[in-house]
């Protein structure tokens, strides 16, 4: 299972990777990530991923918890994580917070 | 005139690319042949992976004296030096051992602890080193920069949460020969056909410089 599933998984909160069939009715999040192969001059022995969590709440049922508990997700992992402010998207009614960290996989 | 396989470099060549570095230890302290060099790059003498390439520098010194009016003048070459400087991004203890000259590698407690030790002004081992950097090109010839020599830049070892542990040694050249030759760059042509081969012009010339001298070896 990818990383970042993995983190949303140990944080309770459904999500997946960029793209939703249907507006989830719950706090959700969608997540990016922007890869880097790195290494040696001649091998890829890395990899730089560069992730964005987009965490999104229902505008009538803010959810602080869900921030709580992603947050206790990515200290466990000893993440770096950067959040940025709440916005509202008024056409879907939702409030979203983008979190951005990063890792190096090794491969 | 030999029949040889890949072009060498001239001046519409554009090179680029990185390499190789290879080291082995020299007790006789004499340049091996150019056939002996390109042997030494096997995966037995790699040091490491390289990253960030290498940097080859030739720095020298000049003094100049002038007359009084400025009319007359006279530069003379005082001092040279020649460095290799690399990045190495994968290494064990054993290179370590190799770029410290106070550096040695044992094993402790029946073999469940490899160690390091280094220190000790009296354990320099003064040894030197053959080290040789592979520049590959598929366009050309390859490209060999040998240099006797050891790591004079000391280490500095990062450890961080977001990048890799690279070691960068800076190899500095000692004279292989009489002649003071510092380092050796060549390309490698490839082998000559059976009908051509010649038996001459393999060995670095141990001449002060002078036209190459078949045969003979560094010292």
């Amino acid at each position: 299972m990818n990383f970042v599933d993995v983190l949303l998984q140990n944080a309770k909160i459904p999500g997946g990777e960029t793209y939703w069939n249907e507006q989830p009715r719950e706090t959700y999040a969608a997540w990016g990530d922007t890869i880097q192969a790195d290494g040696s001059d001649y091998h890829n022995e890395l990899l730089d991923h560069d992730v964005e969590i987009e965490l999104y709440e229902l505008m009538d049922k803010p959810d602080p918890e869900a921030h709580e508990r992603l947050q206790e997700a990515f200290n466990a992992e000893a993440m770096h994580w950067r959040k940025e402010p709440r916005v509202l998207d008024p056409q879907l009614r939702l409030f979203m917070t983008r979190y951005t960290f990063s890792y190096t996989e090794r491969v | 005139m030999s029949e040889l396989n890949r072009p060498v470099r001239d001046k519409t060549s554009v090179p680029i690319g990185s390499g190789r570095f290879y080291l082995v230890k020299c007790p006789s302290r004499t340049m091996p042949s150019f056939a002996e060099l390109v042997a030494l790059c096997e995966s037995e003498n790699l040091i490491g992976e390289t990253t960030g390439g290498a940097t080859f520098n030739y720095s020298c010194e000049r003094h100049e004296e002038k007359d009084d009016h400025g009319t007359l003048s006279r530069n003379v070459l005082i001092d040279e030096a020649v460095s290799l400087k690399g990045g190495l991004f994968s290494w064990g203890l054993d290179a370590m051992a190799d770029l410290i000259s106070t550096g040695r590698v044992e094993e402790a407690d029946n073999g469940r602890f490899k160690v390091l030790r280094i220190g000790g002004l009296d354990n320099d081992n003064e040894e030197t080193y053959v080290i040789v950097f592979e520049h590959t090109d598929p366009k050309y010839a390859p490209l060999y920069i040998a240099i006797m020599g050891t790591n004079g830049a000391g280490l500095t070892v990062p450890f961080a949460r977001n990048n890799t542990s690279k070691l960068e040694p800076e190899f500095q050249a000692e004279p292989h020969d009489k002649g003071g030759t510092l380092a050796l760059i060549f390309e490698d042509r490839g082998t000559q056909t059976e009908a051509t081969a010649s038996t001459t012009g393999d060995q670095p010339a141990d001449n002060g410089g002078a036209e190459p001298d078949s045969g003979t070896e560094a010292e």
